[in-house]
Formats: structure tokens, C-alpha cells, sequence
């Protein structure tokens, strides 16, 4: 569905993507993290043609992006970061306009979140409020049933029923279709993506299925029966780690099982390990 | 010393440095002219003088330097730097002064003037005072009134202003100036005391974020409106409940009703779905709502001056009309400079980038084409009105080939720039129509004969081609947001 190979993109002096690797395979929710300014919409806008890259290849809906044809962009939606719709256009008018473009526009799909929605057909879109608008923009990125959904942030601006009920949309159509979604609610991300890619710096430092993330990153905490160096103590793919005389909290990628009772061997210690959720793993790879 | 260094270069941008750039050759050129330093009767006459292009050059900076000065306080941003409001209105003074007041005087040097420095100064005082004035609030728009009648006022044909620019006039001038240091001490303290609960707060965080293109929406002006009415005290605010910024009774919304799905369309249709996506008006409304508005504003100019006793040549009538109706598209312009933010969307729909380039461009040129042909008509009855003696085949040839050069050179300049604020883009292209109204009142003045007029404008037509197809394939290959 999209597969993106050593892919490099700078503004001016800046670079934001450096030499960028990832595959969407058909299907599945990919949801896109980093930091702000980590250059998640660039990879998103490259991705879809917006933008240009300097090197690398992209390829999307079996075709090149930078050329993508008529058919390619029907079977595609896109929900951007900022929306600026038209303002004097009323809702169900600007439904017609988008449904103008597309042969596949589903009608009684829009109307049923129109409506599911709480959004009034007779209201101007220039007089909506943030979450509003940014809830039309996925009901009208939604209405012609892409094949590949690509979403900017789509739920920062909603409230917790309405990002709710964008949820569920989703998830209904998990299995059908395929999304890519960047996102900073970490929580969301585990509900409804079953892969994950973590932009840091410009550079995917991880790219795979949620639940391997889930297993390979993992929290330790270390019990020792003597002093433990605070400079050098060091495990195999350690992230972070923080010493405090007999004890230490250790957080590591490329998680093993056989990892605890390693330490637990080295520094005579007894070791527990802790699950982390995305949020924690996102953290523990951006530490500084 | 650095915070007012910096201040300065945020004012010294590349747009603000190329209108003032333009803006000084047009003074400089009409200085230098001692054709036009005669000072020739007629409105022609006042509109190519000397005192007109330094009203000019003084009142078009200042309103950009007024939208500036009061955009940057507004900001956010600007509150980092102590004592920001104080540093901003000195750099604003120091800047009108070096660069505007400075070349006005030194302009005195060149050719041989009919302004004296006493006049220069009152010029000066009185277009920044009304320049920085008029963006200030929405009613000081009226202060452009005063502003082009000085415009369009000949010297030779009145006396009184004949002494005021030889400064034989002193008392008018001391009021002026006196007049004009109010107003701007007024405005220095309003901006020193601006706050967020004020419309001019709200006014100056519009205008400063249309030049720097930070606006994303266009409804952010109705918005705004909105956001005021909700704020106001309930009586008040009830006379404006149901106030809609977009009623109107000649729009396009019945053809949007009227989409029934996606179907086979032609060129044709695709263009104008794609107008759909323009503007709330069709052109051809908003064009004859301009022309029933012109007489309004032109009529004033026509017969005041012959009702003051000043002879009004035929011609100068006509060459009022083209000048102002040959400015129409600009204000389709606007709508597409509005338009530009959501590109990048609009581009994902199934159509290629090059389709869409293309088609959207043809749509533009249309809206272009029906401003201009819509401008030649009422020209032409215009002249029938006036001056049937200037409806001579060649004569209306001449003026249908030079303005239809002069539409295509805006158009090729207007779609160059990619990456430019609304106001940055606005403004170019708003110094390309100065461009060719100010030809157009040179070649219509008939003082550039036949051959030189037709010999710019097939230049301009030949080279503007070729920047629309290069401007063409640089927005196939544009990174859009």
C-alpha cells in the first residue's frame, strides 16, 4: 500500500527526514509517533505527494507518489493537521461539492456520521469550531471509502466522546481498509492500531507490529545485594537507567526473555520486569 | 540596541523592501520626467504629477507600515521584548522617517520641482497619517477619500493648490501639519494602550496575519465578526443575532445544491466545479456589482473639478473609467490568494497534479477574461458617453491589446510566487496592476504615441507566456502544505 525507501527531505538548512524507511502493508492501522517537529506531517505529506523529497523512493497504491494518477488519488482520503475548508459553504453543501469529485461518494454514509456526529447540515462551515470542523474533515475524508486513509492528528482537536465515536468509526473499517495515522494521544493508538512507527529526529528508530513494540521494550527493576556503580552499569540495549545504591530502574529495547536472569547473574541481584504501555515506551525512547 | 535591530528587520522584509521599491521608481521616474513636472491640466494632469506620486509613495507605505507596526504589537511574540510597544513605534518613526521622508525631500533635488520642501513635509505628514490611519479601523477606510482627490487634483486647474504646493500657502500648511502630528500622536497612544477586548486589537491580528500568510482560514474574518458580536453586551448584541457575513441574494451556493454526485465531466465543467470552490459570487456578479458601483466613486471625479471651474478633457473621463475598471480582477485575486492555503487538499482530488494545475489555472485566467471583457464593454460605453470621438477602431485595438498584455503579465506574475503570505502576494500583485494602470493612463494620454505602447505590450504578452509555463511546471512540482 506504501512503502517509503531511504527517504530525505530538509527545509532550507533543516533537515526533517533523514534517509526514512517504512512499509504499510494492505489492512493494517499504522500509527505514526514522535515529538512535535519530529517531522511526522512531512513524512505524511511525502508520502501522499505533497511534498517532494530530495532523495529516495516513494511509492504509494502500487504507483509513485510525486505522479500519483487520477485513480490512485480516488482511492485515497486525507485528513490534514490544519483544515481550511470553505467557509461559506454550508455542511451539506460542502458534502455535495466533495461528493462532486469522487465516483464512489456514499451518500447515506456521510449523512448516517453527519448525523451520529451531532453535525447540522444547514450550519456554515466558517462557523465551526475547531473540533467541528476537524470532525467534517474526516466525515468527508471518510466519504468516498478510501482504500488508504492517511490522518494528521485527526483527534487533537475532538472531545473525549466525539474521539470516541472516531474511534469506533475506525474500527469498523479496520480490516477493510488500510490507515496511517500520526498521533500524539498514545492511548487512542493502542485501541485501534495493530502497527507502530516511531519518527525520532527525522529517522524511524522503530517500525514494526504494536504488540512485538509491547514485548521488546520493557521496564526492570533491579534489587542488588551490593552497591551497584552508578556510572557504569550498563545492560545489553539498555535505554535509560537510573541507579540508586543497591537498586536500579533500567528500561531496555530488544527485550529477551532470558535478559533478568542475565543481570540477575552479573550483579547478584533479584530482577522484576514491567509492562509498559505505549505512552511509557514513547517516553523511554525519547529520553534524553 | 539589538532589539531595536531586530525589530527593524522584521519590518524590512523582502515584500515590504519590494513594494517600497516600486513605489520609488514610479517617484523617481515622474520626477525625473520634466514632461510631467509641467503639470499638464486635467485629472491626467493631477494623476502624473509630481505631488500625486509623492502622496503616493507616502500614503501606500504607510498603510503597509501601519499594518506592520500594529500587527507586530498585536502579536504575541512581540511581548518577549521589554518594552515592545515603545521600541515598535520607534522603529516605525525612524523607518518612516529614513525611508519614506528622506527620498520625498531628495527628490526636491531632481529636474525641475513644483513642490516645495515646505509642501514635501505636509505631504509627507498628512498621507502617513492618513496611511497609517486607514487599516486602523474599519470607518477610517474613508481616509482614502482625501487621499485620491488630492490624487486627481491638477495644479494648473486650481489655484488654491498651486500656492500650497509652491508654499505660498503657509497657513494651510502649518494646519495640515499640526492636523497630521495629532492624528499620528492619537494613534501612537491608542497602540500604546491596545488591548485584546478592542476591535482594533482584533483588526490589527487580521491585517498582520494576512501579510505574513499566518492566516489558514478564510472565514477567519467572519469569524472574527462573529467572535466580536458574542462579546458585545446582550442589547447590542441582539441587533446582530441574525447577521450572516455570507447572505447574499447572488451567489453560487443553488449550484452547489445542485451537484448530484460525480459524473463524466468536460474541460468546461470541471472548471467551473473547480470556480465552486473559489469564492461564495460568481465573477460575472461580482464584476456587475462592480460596475454599478464605479460611477459612484469615478462620477465624483468626473464633474467635481468642472463644477470648481477646472476644464475636464473628454479623454481624462474614459481614461478614468479603463484605469479603474482595468484594476477589476484584483479583486478576484484576493480570492484566490485565500484559496492558496487549502491547495495541498484541494490537490488530492482525483485528478493528476498536472490536470490540476492546468485546470485550476484556466479557471483563474476565466475569472481573468470575464473581468476583462466585462472592462473593455464598459469602456467603450463609457467613451460612447463621453468621448465618442475616441471610438476609433484603432484607438479601442490599441486599448484591447495593451490591457489584455497587461492581464496576462499580472496573471503570469500573479500564480510566480508559490510560497508567499495572502498580503505578500496580494501586495505584488497589486504593485503588477499599479504597473498597468499607470501605463495604461500613459498610452491612453496618447503621449507614447502608437508604436511604443503596442512594441511593451507584445513584449509583455510574448514574455509573460513564457513565465506562465514556467510558473506552470514549478507548481507541478511544488511542495503544498
Amino acid at each position: 500500500m506504501l512503502e517509503l525507501r531511504g527517504v530525505s527531505k530538509s527545509f532550507g538548512d533543516k533537515p526533517v527526514l533523514k534517509e526514512v524507511d517504512l512499509s504499510l502493508p494492505e489492512g493494517s492501522v499504522l500509527g505514526l509517533v514522535g515529538k512535535n517537529g519530529a517531522g511526522k506531517s512531512t513524512l505524511l505529506k511525502c508520502a501522499l505527494g505533497l511534498q517532494f523529497p530530495e532523495r529516495g523512493d516513494i511509492r504509494i497504491l502500487g504507483e509513485p507518489a510525486s505522479k500519483l494518477s487520477a485513480a490512485g488519488k480516488e482511492r485515497l482520503g486525507y485528513v490534514p493537521q490544519k483544515i481550511d475548508l470553505y467557509p461559506w459553504m454550508k455542511i451539506r453543501q460542502i458534502a455535495a461539492y466533495t461528493g462532486a469529485f469522487y465516483p464512489r461518494w456514499n451518500r447515506s454514509l456521510v449523512q448516517h456520521l453527519l448525523e451520529s456526529w451531532e453535525l447540522n447540515p444547514q450550519e456554515r462551515v466558517g462557523l465551526l469550531s475547531v473540533g467541528q470542523t476537524q470532525k467534517l474533515a474526516i466525515i468527508l475524508a471518510l466519504g468516498h471509502e478510501p482504500d488508504l486513509l492517511v490522518l494528521d492528528e485527526p483527534a487533537a482537536s475532538l472531545d473525549p466522546i466525539a474521539r470516541r465515536q472516531f474511534l469506533e468509526t475506525l474500527l469498523d473499517m479496520v480490516g477493510e481498509r488500510t490507515v496511517l495515522l500520526s498521533t500524539h494521544i498514545t492511548g487512542d493508538l493502542e485501541r485501534v492500531a495493530d502497527r507502530v512507527a516511531v519518527l525520532k529526529d527525522g529517522k524511524i528508530v522503530y517500525s514494526n507490529e504494536l504488540d512485538l513494540l509491547k514485548d521488546s521494550v520493557k521496564r526492570m527493576h533491579v534489587q542488588a545485594s551490593a552497591p551497584l556503580p552508578n556510572g557504569s552499569f550498563h545492560v545489553p540495549g539498555m535505554l535509560h537507567a537510573k541507579v540508586t545504591g543497591h537498586e536500579a530502574v533500567v528500561s531496555v529495547q530488544d527485550f529477551t526473555n532470558d535478559l533478568p536472569d542475565r543481570i540477575a547473574q552479573q550483579w547478584s541481584a533479584s530482577v522484576t520486569v514491567q509492562n509498559l504501555n505505549l505512552e511509557d515506551i514513547f517516553l523511554e525512547l525519547h529520553h534524553e | 540596541m539589538s532589539d531595536y535591530l531586530r525589530i527593524a528587520s522584521a519590518y524590512c522584509n523582502k515584500v515590504t523592501v519590494a513594494v517600497w521599491c516600486f513605489l520609488l521608481i514610479c517617484l523617481l521616474a515622474i520626477c525625473t520626467s520634466e514632461e510631467f513636472a509641467r503639470n499638464s491640466g486635467g485629472v491626467l494632469g493631477g494623476v502624473l504629477s509630481r505631488k500625486s506620486y509623492m502622496a503616493m509613495f507616502a500614503y501606500f507605505n504607510a498603510c503597509l507600515l501601519g499594518v506592520l507596526l500594529r500587527g507586530h504589537i498585536a502579536h504575541p511574540w512581540a511581548t518577549l521584548v521589554p518594552h515592545y510597544r515603545r521600541k515598535h513605534l520607534l522603529v516605525a518613526a525612524s523607518i518612516a522617517g529614513i525611508l519614506l521622508a528622506l527620498p520625498m525631500f531628495l527628490m526636491g533635488f531632481l529636474g525641475t520641482s513644483d513642490v516645495a520642501p515646505s509642501s514635501v513635509a505636509v505631504i509627507f505628514l498628512t498621507c502617513l497619517a492618513a496611511g497609517m490611519w486607514t487599516l486602523h479601523q474599519p470607518l477610517s477606510g474613508f481616509l482614502a477619500i482625501p487621499f485620491l482627490a488630492f490624487v486627481a487634483m491638477p495644479a494648473s486647474s486650481f489655484p488654491a493648490l498651486a500656492n500650497f504646493l509652491e508654499g505660498a500657502n503657509p497657513v494651510v500648511s502649518v494646519v495640515l501639519a499640526w492636523i497630521s502630528l495629532f492624528a499620528l500622536g492619537v494613534l501612537a497612544w491608542r497602540l500604546l494602550t491596545l488591548s485584546e477586548g478592542k476591535l482594533e486589537y482584533a483588526m490589527a491580528r487580521l491585517w498582520g496575519d494576512l501579510f505574513h500568510g499566518r492566516t489558514q482560514s478564510s472565514g477567519e474574518q467572519s469569524k472574527l465578526f462573529h467572535e466580536y458580536v458574542a462579546a458585545l453586551p446582550a442589547d447590542q448584541r441582539a441587533t446582530w443575532k441574525d447577521f450572516d457575513t455570507w447572505k447574499s441574494s447572488f451567489n453560487n451556493l443553488k449550484e452547489l445544491d445542485g451537484l448530484s454526485g460525480c459524473s463524466e465531466r468536460t474541460l468546461w465543467q470541471r472548471m467551473q466545479l473547480w470556480r465552486l470552490g473559489t469564492t461564495l459570487a460568481p465573477t460575472s456578479i461580482s464584476l456587475g456589482r462592480l460596475m454599478l458601483t464605479t460611477p459612484l466613486f469615478v462620477l465624483p471625479f468626473v464633474y467635481l473639478p468642472a463644477w470648481m471651474g477646472a476644464a475636464l478633457p473628454a479623454r481624462d473621463t474614459v481614461v478614468i473609467f479603463s484605469v479603474q475598471v482595468m484594476m477589476n480582477p484584483f479583486h478576484i485575486w484576493l480570492f484566490w490568494f485565500m484559496r492558496r492555503s487549502r491547495l495541498g487538499y484541494e490537490s488530492l482530488r482525483p485528478r493528476t497534479r498536472q490536470e490540476f494545475v492546468q485546470e485550476l489555472g484556466l479557471t483563474l485566467l476565466w475569472d481573468l477574461f470575464q473581468c476583462w471583457v466585462g472592462g473593455v464593454v464598459f469602456v467603450a460605453i463609457a467613451g460612447a458617453i463621453w468621448a465618442p470621438e475616441l471610438l476609433h477602431w484603432q484607438n479601442l485595438l490599441l486599448f484591447s491589446f495593451c490591457t489584455a498584455a497587461g492581464q496576462l503579465a499580472v496573471f503570469a506574475m500573479g500564480i510566480w510566487p508559490i510560497r508567499q503570505g495572502q498580503g505578500a502576494g496580494v501586495l505584488c500583485t497589486l504593485c503588477a496592476f499599479l504597473g498597468v494602470a499607470l501605463w495604461m493612463v500613459s498610452t491612453m494620454n496618447g503621449s507614447m504615441g502608437l508604436v511604443v505602447p503596442v512594441s511593451i505590450a507584445s513584449l509583455l504578452a510574448g514574455v509573460s507566456a513564457v513565465v506562465i509555463a514556467i510558473a506552470c511546471g514549478r507548481w507541478c512540482r511544488a511542495d503544498l502544505d
